[in-house]
């Protein structure tokens, strides 16, 4: 995936992010210095942080649909999850 | 495209590979003709591959240590490699010393086994090198697949064949935990090579575990497990006591040595390179501890030579596995690196002189006791051996436990260096047992001494010497493993984080 190498020949869908970080560290003075562009690496390379982000954009969506359920039901269900 | 540097740099790996393949076209020509005896035509494949290893020590001598990248950074070639491979070399043309003139006696028939070893050795000068998982995984498989052919290779024996077996079952059991640590490390990180491990690894977020930005534990700890199977330490050394004794003597004198140098300088190489952070230092630790007590307390209760030389080498691996298991630093590799040189003067010794011996019978250490009386030169050579291994002061073999121990002690692994003190003198007990069986019992029975070939003597003349007169001059051995450690740290500018301890 670093490589270059894609799977259908083309370049890597995250080599130009390893490109960038490696390029830091070989110029940075601490390597602590590159820790972003090493996190945008593995981001491109598991989608952590974005499917974090989709998680809590859904399961924040699900709490308003739920919400919104709830005070189309009754007030006193709402009640119960206030407390 | 290989560019010229590099082609350079494989000379030694080409020309093993082409003499490989010359003396099994002219084995297989030969060995057809029925006119011709097949014993004598060993005697001269084993001369000729010898002299092959010997050009290609002085390929890799006269070679400028440089560091090189070649073909797309799956080799690197340093000056730590450099060295490494006149380790490896100079380790296999000892054993084939040792077996030219055995080629005409009767436990070798089969000029294919001096084809696997210099085959093999080709895939320890790659392994050595390799700066890729998959390069070194590959290398690996091509050293181990000739290993399993020559345990097997007496096939009129039951334990060579069991021992053969075992070997492969567990070899291969090994390098699937191997491979699978390699494509953990892999899946989580994106890439393979050595340095961009070794970058990626440095700026870890310290003290965060978060499993989806680092290099997995697990994965890891699956490649030392790999290597602790390959060099036969203690939790996972079940293999090599019966594959050693199976295995015909000079095949077990070339697995005990030569795999040896290689895959310690692969993995120092690997965990000093790719994973800084240390995960693996305990499990180091562990085996280390493991294997000297083991070696120690294992060795007293053996009654064959062979599983007693085994045993003596576990413990030896274990005080190997000091140099690093307290931190990968400088003082910590250089005492590996003197550890594995003297380790490998001693057991070529030793097993010149069970190959001498082996024609009459070598199978208990009983039967040593004759030596004493009938042939006083081999004893002293034995008991020479003997008080080196146990580490008695002006021998090779003290230099190389002391230094161990101070780099522990430098590295702050107390443990380690009392343990390893208090393992030492307790082998003292069964090394020195053999000098006294060897001096003061009365053999069971008298046997005719064994005549001591030409090559066999040279090897053990040297070895002998080197043993007992290094400690005149040590410095360019200490220069030598300086300058091999520094360029292991220099590398990349990267490892020298890597000497915090």
């Amino acid at each position: 995936m670093a490589s270059g190498f894609g799977i259908r020949g083309f370049r890597g869908r995250c080599y130009d992010l390893f490109m960038d970080f490696r390029e830091c560290m070989t110029h940075c003075t601490i390597p602590q210095d590159c820790t972003e562009l090493r996190e945008d690496y593995y981001e491109c390379l598991h989608h952590a942080k974005e499917l974090k982000r989709w998680y809590r954009i859904d399961k924040e969506r699900q709490r308003q649909e739920k919400e919104a359920a709830a005070k189309g039901a009754g007030g006193k269900e709402e009640e119960e999850h206030k407390s | 495209m290989l560019d010229r540097a590099e082609l350079l740099g494989l000379f030694p790996e080409i020309l093993l590979w082409d003499t490989t393949l010359i003396l099994l076209v002219l084995g297989m020509m030969v060995a057809r003709t029925p006119a011709r005896p097949a014993a004598p035509f060993v005697r001269t494949v084993a001369w000729l591959g010898l002299h092959c290893v010997l050009l290609a020590i002085v390929l890799v001598g006269v070679g400028i240590p440089i560091t090189i990248n070649s073909i797309h950074d799956i080799l690197l070639t340093d000056s730590f490699t450099h060295c490494c491979d006149i380790f490896l070399l100079v380790g296999t043309a000892g054993t084939i010393m040792l077996i030219v003139d055995h080629g005409g006696r009767d436990t070798l028939r089969a000029f294919e086994t001096i084809v696997l070893i210099l085959l093999s050795t080709s895939g320890m000068l790659v392994l050595i090198s390799a700066s890729d998982l998959l390069i070194m995984f590959i290398a690996m498989e091509l050293q181990t697949l000739c290993f399993y052919v020559l345990a097997a290779s007496k096939r009129d024996s039951e334990c060579s064949t069991e021992a053969g077996l075992k070997y492969f079952l567990l070899g291969a059991f090994s390098s699937g935990l191997f491979l699978f640590g390699c494509s953990m490390v892999y899946g989580s990180t994106g890439v393979t090579n050595f340095e961009e491990l070794g970058i990626l690894a440095l700026t870890r977020s310290w003290g965060v575990p978060d499993p989806s930005t680092g290099i997995p534990i697990i994965g890891i700890l699956c490649i030392v497990v790999g290597f602790l199977f390959k060099i036969t330490a203690v939790p996972f050394h079940m293999w090599a006591p019966d594959v050693y004794e199976g295995s015909l003597t000079l095949v077990t004198a070339f697995f005990s040595i030569a795999p040896k140098i290689a895959i310690f300088a692969n993995m120092v190489r690997v965990l000093n390179h790719c994973f800084h952070d240390h995960d693996w230092q305990s499990l180091l630790f562990f085996a280390s501890i493991g294997s000297m007590i083991l070696g120690t307390v294992a060795a007293m209760a053996q009654q064959k030579v062979k599983r007693f030389v085994v045993y003596s080498s576990i413990g030896h691996v274990g005080y190997l596995c000091i140099g690093f298991a307290g931190g990968t630093t400088m003082e910590g590799i250089q005492s590996l690196l003197i550890g594995l040189l003297i380790y490998l003067f001693m057991t070529v010794n030793v097993f010149g002189l069970f190959c001498a011996v082996r024609p009459v019978r070598s199978q208990y250490l009983g039967d040593l006791g004759v030596f004493g009386k009938l042939h006083p030169l081999f004893a002293i050579t034995f008991s020479l051996t003997m008080f080196s291994y146990a580490g008695i002061p002006p021998l090779a073999g003290f230099c190389s436990k002391f230094y161990l121990f101070f780099g522990a002690i430098r590295c702050g692994a107390d443990v380690l260096a009392g343990l390893g003190v208090v393992t030492s003198v307790i082998s003292c007990f069964y090394y020195l047992r053999l000098v006294k069986l060897m001096y003061f019992d009365l053999p069971g029975e008298y046997m005719i001494p064994p005549r001591l070939d030409r090559d066999n003597s040279i090897v053990l003349a040297i070895t002998v010497a080197c043993i007992t007169l290094m400690f005149l001059y040590t410095s360019p051995l200490f220069l030598v493993t300086h300058y091999m450690a520094m360029g292991l740290f220099a590398e990349s500018g990267v490892g020298f984080s890597g000497s915090v301890a």
